[in-house]
């Protein structure tokens, strides 16, 4: 699968509505490889950043315990048709992945 | 619990110590992008996560270090989650706020084994509204401490679960 941020933008007046998937296995550090019967090791998204135009709108810290292919839904004021959202992330590994769109 | 050691840019070594030196690391460069206005994602990111508070095995623990041991119960905080979640790897959950002023958004599962699962900040423009999927352990009630105003406010709400989504994918 790739690895591509993935999102969708509706808006309703002024308020951007953003549904953001981030495709990342978010492992926990305590599953089994059910093959080799090897712990996974840990490996998560712990940082994600979503601007408008370039400024910083929400900020998230995240633990192990949020979902494999993290969902992120928010919704943001002041926002035109044509703007910019950006999403990026960073994993407990040091991996980084940005995506944007703009506002429909 | 005991987790394996794990492949890290970011600085190797066992886990507490890796953290710890991986958070000095990125406050340095922070510190010394500064001048220039450099710093990405990493802009005051060394600041703001709480590593001690994400570490906690104890939702009390978790609280105390997050800073918000004397939330006040309220009901101007909406959860909606699944009572029953069939599968613990995938409980979908969103959040509204309607507490003025809210600047953060904190999620525990009390029973997972480190509580805090996500703090959302909201910056200037957000409104005080997240989704988001998380994985619980076993049955427990999931809690929403907002930050507002400079205090604290909770709300709580069971979700069982049939299967718990920690040791799966």
């Amino acid at each position: 699968m790739s690895d591509r941020i993935r999102m969708r933008i509706s808006l309703s007046g002024d308020v951007a509505t953003v549904k953001v998937l981030m495709p990342h296995p978010m492992e926990t550090g305590l599953r089994k490889d059910p093959i080799t019967g090897d712990i996974v090791p840990m490996h998560f998204i712990d940082h994600v950043v979503a601007k408008l135009n370039g400024r910083a709108v929400l900020d998230a810290q995240w633990s192990r315990s949020v979902s494999k292919n993290p969902f992120l839904e928010f919704r943001v004021r002041g926002a035109r048709s044509g703007d910019t959202v950006t999403i990026t992330w960073e994993d407990n590994w040091g991996a980084t992945k940005t995506g944007e769109m703009a506002v429909p | 619990m005991n987790l394996p050691h794990l492949p890290t840019r970011r600085t190797p070594g066992p886990e507490p110590r890796r953290r710890f030196l991986g958070s000095a690391a990125r406050a340095l460069v922070w510190v010394s992008a500064l001048p220039l206005g450099l710093g990405r994602i990493a802009e005051g990111w060394a600041a703001r996560r709480n590593e001690k508070a994400f570490n906690d095995k104890e939702l009390d623990a978790a609280l105390i270090d997050a800073g918000v041991p004397d939330a006040i119960e309220t009901d101007q905080i909406t959860l909606h989650s699944p009572e029953l979640a069939e599968n613990g790897a995938l409980v979908h959950l969103e959040i509204e706020s309607r507490i003025p002023d809210t600047q953060s958004i904190l999620v525990f599962a009390e029973k997972n084994p480190q509580p805090l699962v996500a703090q959302f900040d909201m910056l200037p423009g957000l409104e005080p509204f997240v989704a988001v999927r998380i994985k619980m352990a076993e049955s427990a009630f999931i809690r929403i401490v907002v930050r507002a105003g400079g205090r604290a406010y909770y709300m709580r709400k069971e979700t069982k679960v049939t299967e718990g989504g920690c040791g799966e994918v």
